[in-house]
């Protein structure tokens, strides 16, 4: 089938898609454009590449040139269009990729469960009755339904690898200084990151390697005879639905039985410090206050009040705490690194539980604010300790449930192609 | 024997709008397929007819947000010019929509 046919299947498939909160915004036009281009090249034997007539998706917080950046929002209407491509856009256009659409989000992707009272949520892939996961939600969901072949997230505590363990698809949030965070609308300077949610790790560690400015190729899978996973018993573990904790001990059995050598690994003493280095300061919470400052006030009944009530705990923050956290932050990182050199990667489940159902969390503030704080419990983990993370969907007779891969900084091809070894078995 | 009457939620037809501004009528064709993206309520741009006001020939851009009950705001350029202005803000329920005649 030619890009333009898988084209108009898709722009189908996104006008009949359950609800009109997966796609905020659909380039039918220009994708039918950029489809030709490609079509064009398959014909004159010519290609930009692996992502050459890809079919991609865009969370709803990158700057496209010519519109208005609105990041799941109704505060950011009245801005001026952006006057240029965000540069992982750009590079997308650049390797040939047809770029479909935005998907929604959580409002200024701060939330892990993808509710945004504003565009509307969208259902899970798996049931529509339960939460997409977040803050990339549309993407998780556009992925899993087919109606792109790679979403474009971004990650801060959680957000691609979330709704990628709850549709049941592969979400890799990179090593955050790797891939150019311009013309994203941010959450949090420190801690953002932007990554591809996709059905395959090979597809992911493509728009990875477009996006961060390298080569793209085969992703060969690293042997599994061998390798040694840590796993990180120990507050990472506990509250986890017995279907979580079932899958994960399946895949780690299958993993041993391959050769790896699976031990546990305490960083107990890292994750306390790390908890209480964000009590005295919310990184993302303060970061967020700063960047909302012009209109957290005077403009507070615009915000998702479960958002506005998140950035304001940060609003408090003074200079000092926050300096302080920064810079235990790193001690951390270091410290973390040095630990982390007794094994490869740490294995733990990417959320403790299935996909809740939406409606309770809707109608309640004290589930919603439990439950997100759950769902990004073991993710953010990976933001804070500067790491790099993979979730790939873990065999399960239910619903969706992700294995979280976490490696060093900068380990990233070692991640994916140990990920593509895991995703083999 | 009439024809069935014109139903504008039906995402399997080609239509067409019409607007007003500085005088002049404006039309937009839209396919099916795109009608249906509208109708999904996704948020949608098109590129319509050029017109000529003048001496002067302009391009026009057809935004779409929120489907049947939602938003569209026609913007116009004179042609390579690539400053736009806008021509009309409104609902798209305040346009004139009407099936495409073949």
């Amino acid at each position: 089938m030619g890009v333009r046919d898988r084209t108009e299947a898709a722009l189908a498939r996104i006008a009949a898609a359950p609800g009109a909160a997966i796609f905020t915004r659909v380039y039918a036009q220009r994708a039918r454009a950029e489809a030709d281009a490609a079509d064009a090249r398959r014909r004159d034997g010519v290609t930009l590449g692996a992502l050459d007539g890809v079919l991609v998706s865009i969370k709803d917080l990158f700057d496209v040139a010519g519109e208005t950046t609105l990041a799941g929002s109704r505060l950011l209407a009245d801005q001026p269009p952006a006057s240029v491509d965000a540069p992982v856009v750009a590079r997308l256009r650049r390797a040939g990729a047809v770029i479909l659409g935005k998907t929604s989000m959580s409002e200024f992707a701060f939330s892990g469960l993808g509710l945004n009272p504003h565009t509307g949520t969208p259902g899970n892939a798996r049931d529509p009755a339960r939460i997409p996961g977040g803050s990339s939600a549309g993407a998780g969901v556009a992925v899993a339904l087919g109606l792109c072949d790679i979403a474009i997230g971004t990650d801060t505590g959680g957000s691609v690898r979330i709704p990628a363990a709850f549709n049941g698809i592969v979400g890799l949030k990179p090593t955050a200084r790797r891939v150019p965070t311009a013309g994203a609308f941010p959450l949090s300077f420190t801690l953002d990151s932007i990554g591809p949610l996709a059905a395959t790790v090979q597809a992911c560690a493509d728009a990875d390697a477009v996006m961060s400015g390298g080569e793209t190729g085969p992703v060969v899978p690293a042997a599994l005879g061998g390798l040694r996973i840590g796993v990180p018993r120990g507050r990472l573990f506990t509250d986890t639905e017995p279907a979580v904790a079932q899958a994960f001990e399946a895949t780690l059995g299958r993993l041993s039985a391959a050769g790896v050598r699976i031990a546990d690994i305490d960083i107990e003493d890292i994750l306390e410090a790390m908890r209480l280095a964000l009590a005295a300061a919310p990184i993302a919470a303060a970061e967020a206050a700063a960047i909302h400052a012009d209109w957290l006030d005077s403009r507070a009944d615009a915000f998702d009040p479960r958002v506005l009530q998140r950035i304001r705990s940060g609003a408090g923050v003074t200079a000092p705490a926050y300096v302080r956290t920064l810079r235990r932050r790193s001690e951390l990182v270091a410290l973390a690194a040095a630990r982390l050199a007794a094994c490869d990667v740490l294995a733990l489940p990417t959320v403790p539980m299935e996909a809740p159902l939406l409606a309770p969390l809707e109608a309640d503030d004290a589930a919603f604010t439990r439950t997100n704080l759950l769902a990004l419990r073991n993710p953010t983990v990976g933001n804070f300790l500067d790491l790099c993370g993979l979730s790939l969907p873990m065999r399960t007779e239910g619903l969706p449930v992700g294995l979280m891969l976490l490696a060093p900084a900068l380990q990233d091809a070692r991640l994916l192609a140990i990920g593509r070894a895991v995703e083999a078995l | 024997m009439t024809a069935d009457p014109f139903d504008p939620t039906r995402a399997d037809q080609d239509v067409t709008l019409t607007v007003t501004w500085g005088g002049l009528q404006h039309r937009l064709e839209i396919e099916a397929p795109d009608w249906a993206l509208i109708l999904s309520g996704a948020g949608l741009e098109l590129e319509g007819e050029d017109f000529t006001a003048g001496r002067d020939s302009f391009e026009t851009e057809w935004d779409f947000a929120g489907g049947l009950d939602g938003a569209l705001q026609v913007r116009f350029s004179r042609i390579d010019a690539d400053e736009w202005h806008t021509g009309f803000s409104g609902m798209l329920s305040d346009a004139a929509i009407a099936p495409t005649e073949a």
